[in-house]
């Protein structure tokens, strides 16, 4: 009862062994509702510690992440092509000739 | 539950010089009880200080009236306050190894209020002393509560914000060696306690104490340790309140200022950083999602679905992790991110009519039913024109024609680049 909040260990928590029915279900872990942030193991760190580096000097949070490989701002695909396409490429096909009316006008 | 106590008795007696009985975490500053000797003037007082809570008496009397007067003949014998700090701390540990969290709780409580009855006349060279002790009492809460049980965790938040005080009041010590290094530390120590009995409204009087101060130094100039969590919990906030510019701004500095070896509270960031700039038009990299397993699990079907424009995944996606999805208090902002779906949808149904400027609803209308979404022509338009006016689209609408006519450009700008992203949402 008592301790089993405060000494459980911080990490490998055995998630799946609460949850056993929802396999499929994402595996919380850490986020599973109980768990608070972690005290960290040490006050202070320097830059190398962190992923600022990632930032290349960019202010974090900027409109474009520029040169950030954690985010992607520009992820329009134009040549999609899956299962998804073809249905939508289809029904379109059919709504045009259906309808009489041209694509443009 | 034995082994849990044992467990917890075992780390409490190692004890002050590295790790709490809860946290394996290691502990930054001296001991408390080692310091003992720099103190200053003699004890003279002190004779509540082994003074038992009416609850202690009524249950335990008999023995720990005893171990408190075996106690008593050590009082004076190193300088105050650290004989009855010490005297407290041994008393705590005997009640921890008997199973009485509760009591240890109360001991503690006084041990506290022993220990900021030197800090405060002091300068803040104790401040790693005062954290290790309020992390313990706040971990001897957790465990005097037991899973269910919430007032010894709102009695600690009430200790923990009165040392803030006692930070935040120094007029005396120069700068470098002041009691105030400790108020971003305590304050997320008093947030720490209060989101977890999720009474997070209660937090509103020690941040206006905090943000009406202005002799504190910069939160920039505290150990990385102290903003991050800070942050940490002041984007959470934000987040709550459904200020989603604020917490984007809060957790993303959290973030990249967070040491990426606390994996774990990495992951407690992104998992409300991610879906805040996802709504922003910014998808986390498949890098970032590789170095977080369970985020990846969680999003990527979300991330997948709006790469495609495929509102039926979206939705399933949805459905499948609703309950989860609740509980992290998630579910709001990543059904406000199905727009970003519907988007990619639309805008797949102008590419296949060839980028044209001008799109017969009705093609919208099919798209959407193609992607599960049953909808007729005057729904297609409806939405259609609330994503005109998010700006996800640039054009008008005909109503008479029933047509979309589009821009010439930039028909459908990249989401990222919409000024405010988050006043629609």
């Amino acid at each position: 009862m008592s301790s089993s909040t405060t000494s459980k260990p911080a990490e490998n928590k055995p998630a799946a062994a609460e949850k056993p029915k929802e396999t499929r279900q994402a595996q919380l872990g850490v986020l599973e509702e109980d768990d608070e942030f972690e005290e960290f193991p040490a006050a202070d760190w320097d830059d190398g510690q962190t992923d600022l580096a990632h930032l290349g000097g960019a202010a974090p949070g900027a409109a474009k992440s520029g040169g950030d490989k954690l985010w992607e701002d520009n992820w329009d695909d134009d040549d999609i092509e899956e299962e998804f396409s073809a249905q939508l490429r289809s029904e379109l096909t059919k709504v045009n000739t259906s309808g009489g009316g041209a694509m443009e006008h | 539950m034995e082994a849990a106590i044992a467990a917890g008795r075992q780390g409490y007696f190692k004890g002050f010089e590295h790790s709490t009985m809860a946290t394996p975490c290691r502990r930054r500053g001296g001991p408390s009880t080692t310091q003992s000797d720099d103190a200053g003037a003699t004890s003279t007082k002190g004779k509540e200080a082994l003074r038992l809570s009416p609850g202690q008496r009524a249950r335990e009397e008999p023995s720990l009236t005893h171990e408190a007067a075996s106690m008593a003949q050590y009082k004076g014998s190193i300088a105050s306050p650290w004989d009855d700090v010490a005297i407290h701390y041994v008393l705590i540990c005997t009640q921890i190894a008997h199973g009485r969290p509760a009591d240890a709780f109360q001991q503690q409580c006084q041990l506290v209020s022993s220990f900021v009855r030197f800090f405060v006349e002091n300068t803040g060279w104790t401040l790693p002393a005062l954290f290790s002790i309020l992390r313990d009492l706040r971990d001897l809460a957790d465990d005097a509560d037991g899973p269910m049980g919430e007032d010894s965790k709102m009695e600690a938040a009430r200790v923990v914000a009165k040392t803030f005080s006692a930070c935040l009041m120094d007029r005396t010590s120069p700068i470098e060696e002041s009691r105030k290094w400790g108020v971003y530390y305590v304050v997320g120590l008093v947030m720490k306690c209060y989101f977890k009995v999720k009474k997070i409204a209660l937090t509103k009087n020690i941040l206006k104490a905090l943000n009406n101060n202005n002799e504190i130094p910069a939160l920039e100039d505290y150990p990385r340790g102290h903003q991050v969590t800070y942050r940490y919990y002041i984007g959470m906030l934000a987040f709550l309140d459904e200020d989603f510019a604020k917490a984007e701004k809060e957790l993303t500095t959290a973030f990249y200022n967070c040491t990426i070896r606390s994996p774990n509270n990495q992951t407690r960031i992104l998992a409300y950083l991610i879906p805040l700039r996802m709504l922003r038009g910014h998808l986390p990299s498949k890098e970032l999602l590789k170095r977080f397993p369970i985020l990846d699990d969680l999003f990527s079907p979300f991330i997948s679905a709006i790469r495609s424009g495929h509102l039926a995944a979206f939705d399933d996606a949805l459905t499948t992790h609703e309950a989860r999805l609740i509980d992290l208090n998630l579910l709001l902002a990543l059904e406000k991110a199905r727009e970003l779906c519907m988007r990619v949808l639309l805008r797949r149904v102008w590419l296949m009519l060839d980028k044209t400027t001008r799109v017969h609803l009705k093609f919208f209308e099919a798209g959407l039913r193609v992607s599960g979404c049953e909808v007729d022509l005057d729904e297609a338009e409806c939405l259609v024109a609330n994503m005109i006016s998010k700006g996800f689209i640039r054009g008008y609408i005909s109503h008479e024609k029933r047509m979309v006519v589009l821009a010439a450009t930039n028909a459908f700008p990249l989401p990222s680049e919409r000024s405010a992203p988050y006043a629609y949402v």
